[in-house]
């Protein structure tokens, strides 16, 4: 192990790659100060960017986009009470407080500092698991892999779906159009219809960018037009406000005040971590139970919501902390933890790398350089983060009017940089139309894209574990990992309907 | 007709058209089209789940449904725009069909500032052309008008 982590460290010392994390970071912090965009969308939108350079260096550049999204919703949800990203939602029940307190350059260099902190600290957990866990992956087999990787599509797919039929819609479209294109195990054509471009099948940057960059493009657009009598002079007025409101009071974060955000910070490191590891949790829930918990063991838990900065510190520490360990099952076992992690997996599989459970010791040394470049690149969170926090507060009220137009300008040149293929720009049309009409009928776009990306394995690992036992089904039943994965399956599906039912019971009631 | 039942109906629809005729045209034998019907199976049975079940397509008042109907026409526009973007792409090449492209769709979005109309997308294709094609060498579509001048 200690050689191949100095193997990889000096695979990751060069100039490109620390530039490739720098790169991400901003792009990544930049789409998370604009409420609208996401790290998904930032992700996908840098993808086709990756195809060319090493792996080491395209996957920090997406993590770091990652990294630094989630902190850049934080930014307009501190001062405007308008998340770039949905879990920074949780970041803003203090900091918005703070702001209108005229504190909101404190208020940002806590979420700064607690996100760095913690993000930092979750590199380190990455860093030392990732090969004790992929040891224990080495007792997966075929039929094993394809129960995990159906309770992955179904946890991810469904925790973010209000409906379960809709997500299981979501979930057939995305395996469906997996199937598009020469057949995994016999390399034979289907639903081609004789098009030579469609034999390698969809590209996941043409389906990404087409679903969820188009789609959200022209229903921003669309509600930009019905907005219109929504002046931004008005949100201008308030951010000038804000601003002399803020020269008048102290901005600075004193030590006395930072050793009171410590244990919110340890705290989110530890809750963070958690559900970072376990996939579909993700970082909203974990923002959400760093700050619950923080608040519970708070002995001034009257002041949350109205300022305090241990708030602002457990929920940003609660969601950069799900970063690093969320790689965990994707490395050890080629099941990602959320959307961001689906992509990341995608950008694997487009580097003609597979992660699985012999990822680890067949690539270790360009893991560990990738997992060193990963803590490093925190510093960069920490600088680009802390020239946003100064000078790009306003991001947020760029008009729609002009950001989406070009947004659908650089999608068109990312699709087509990626395979120089007329094609693929081309079917970012129907997409894009597919999207939104997905979207106006409530069904969600982020399990049909999973779904995409862990089709084809999942059919594959199938395929392979039903010719291994001549076509029975009952490895499935019979191999204990297999049937704990596939009652977990089960399990999700009836807890889920469960939760529902319960909640439209207390829906029902609050109107009786 | 209720919009519930229109959209899984269609569902069904779909889903007996891929079993009748798109796998097994589209398909060279069972193997193939082994994963294909488990998909079929699973839209299948989620669309008459959804057809007997509680699922609900968000339902419109009247007012809401005026405005939407203003701004879903407005969007046809701008959809049609990218479409003719995409295909003027193909023919005239990227640059000068974006430059365009983003004057009208801007001018479209009631942005009647000539210095925003003609500096945004000048600056951004400037920034895309220097970035993707002089520094990463990536080539940019050409048209196939322009490739011959």
């Amino acid at each position: 192990m200690f050689e191949n982590i100095i193997i990889g460290i000096n695979m990751m010392f060069s100039l490109g790659n620390f530039f490739a994390a720098l790169v991400g970071v901003t792009i990544g912090m930049f789409f998370g100060a604009i409420p609208g965009f996401n790290d998904i969308i930032a992700i996908i939108l840098i993808l086709p960017f990756t195809y060319y350079i090493n792996p080491i260096a395209s996957i920090a550049m997406l993590m770091g986009c990652s990294k630094g999204a989630n902190f850049g919703g934080s930014i307009p949800a501190i001062l405007f009470n308008v998340p770039g990203t949905t879990q920074a939602k949780v970041t803003s029940f203090d900091g918005y407080p703070l702001t209108k307190k005229g504190q909101s350059e404190k208020a940002l260099k806590v979420a700064l500092y607690a996100s760095t902190i913690a993000d930092t600290a979750s590199d380190f957990i990455l860093f030392f698991l990732a090969a004790p866990v992929s040891i224990l992956a080495l007792m997966v087999g075929p039929p094993e892999y394809a129960m995990i990787i159906l309770f992955s599509i179904l946890i991810i797919g469904l925790v973010g779906s209000e409906d379960l039929v809709k997500g299981m819609i979501s979930i057939g479209i995305g395996m469906l159009l997996s199937t598009i294109g020469m057949d995994p195990t016999i390399g034979s054509l289907r639903f081609t219809f004789g098009s030579l471009e469609l034999s390698s099948g969809i590209s996941l940057v043409s389906l990404g960018l087409g679903l969820f960059v188009i789609s959200e493009s022209f229903l921003q657009l669309e509600s930009c037009i019905m907005d219109k009598k929504i002046k931004s002079s008005k949100k201008i007025d308030k951010v000038t406000q804000f601003k002399k409101v803020d020269q008048m009071n102290d901005q600075h974060l004193s030590k006395k005040e930072f050793r009171r955000c410590i244990r919110p910070i340890i705290n989110g490191i530890g809750i963070g971590s958690l559900m970072g590891a376990i996939p579909g949790i993700g970082t909203t829930v974990a923002s959400y139970l760093s700050y619950a918990r923080t608040k519970n063991t708070s002995k001034h838990p009257e002041l949350f919501g109205k300022g305090a900065i241990e708030g602002i510190a457990a929920a940003e520490a609660g969601n950069n902390a799900c970063v690093g360990p969320n790689l965990i099952p994707l490395i050890t076992l080629g099941v990602p933890g959320n959307m961001a992690a689906a992509i990341i997996l995608g950008a694997f599989m487009i580097q003609g790398l597979t992660p699985g459970p012999l990822f680890m010791q067949q690539n270790a040394p360009m893991l560990y350089g990738l997992f060193t470049l990963l803590i490093i690149s925190n510093v960069f969170t920490f600088s680009v983060g802390s020239l946003f926090v100064r000078y790009c507060k306003n991001l947020a009220y760029i008009p729609k009017q002009i950001l989406y137009p070009l947004v659908l300008v650089f999608t068109v040149v990312g699709t087509y940089i990626f395979n120089y293929s007329m094609f693929d720009v081309v079917l970012l049309f129907p997409l894009g139309i597919f999207g939104y009409v997905l979207t106006k009928i409530n069904i969600p776009i982020p399990p049909l894209v999973i779904a995409f990306i862990l089709g084809s394995i999942f059919e594959t690992r199938l395929r392979q574990a039903l010719i291994i036992s001549a076509g029975s089904i009952s490895p499935f039943f019979t191999h204990p990992i297999s049937l704990i994965f596939l009652s977990a399956s089960i399990l999700t599906i009836a807890f889920y309907i469960i939760k529902k039912k319960q909640q439209r019971a207390s829906k029902i009631d609050n109107v009786l | 007709m209720d919009r519930q039942f229109k959209i899984f109906g269609v569902l069904i629809i779909f889903c007996l058209i891929l079993w009748f005729f798109l796998i097994p045209n589209q398909t060279k034998g069972p193997k193939e089209a082994f994963f294909p019907k488990i998909i079929t199976i699973w839209l299948g049975i989620s669309a008459i789940f959804g057809l007997l079940g509680k699922s609900r397509f968000p339902n419109k008042n009247n007012l809401s449904l005026k405005n939407e109907k203003k701004g879903t026409l407005k969007i046809i526009f701008i959809m049609l725009f990218f479409f003719i973007y995409i295909i003027m792409i193909y023919l005239i090449g990227f640059i000068l069909s974006s430059f365009l492209f983003l004057i009208f769709i801007m001018l479209f979005l009631n942005i009647h500032n000539w210095k925003i109309l003609f500096l945004m997308p000048t600056v951004c294709i400037l920034v895309i052309y220097v970035f993707i094609e002089v520094i990463l060498k990536f080539p940019l579509p050409k048209g196939i008008f322009l490739r011959f001048l």
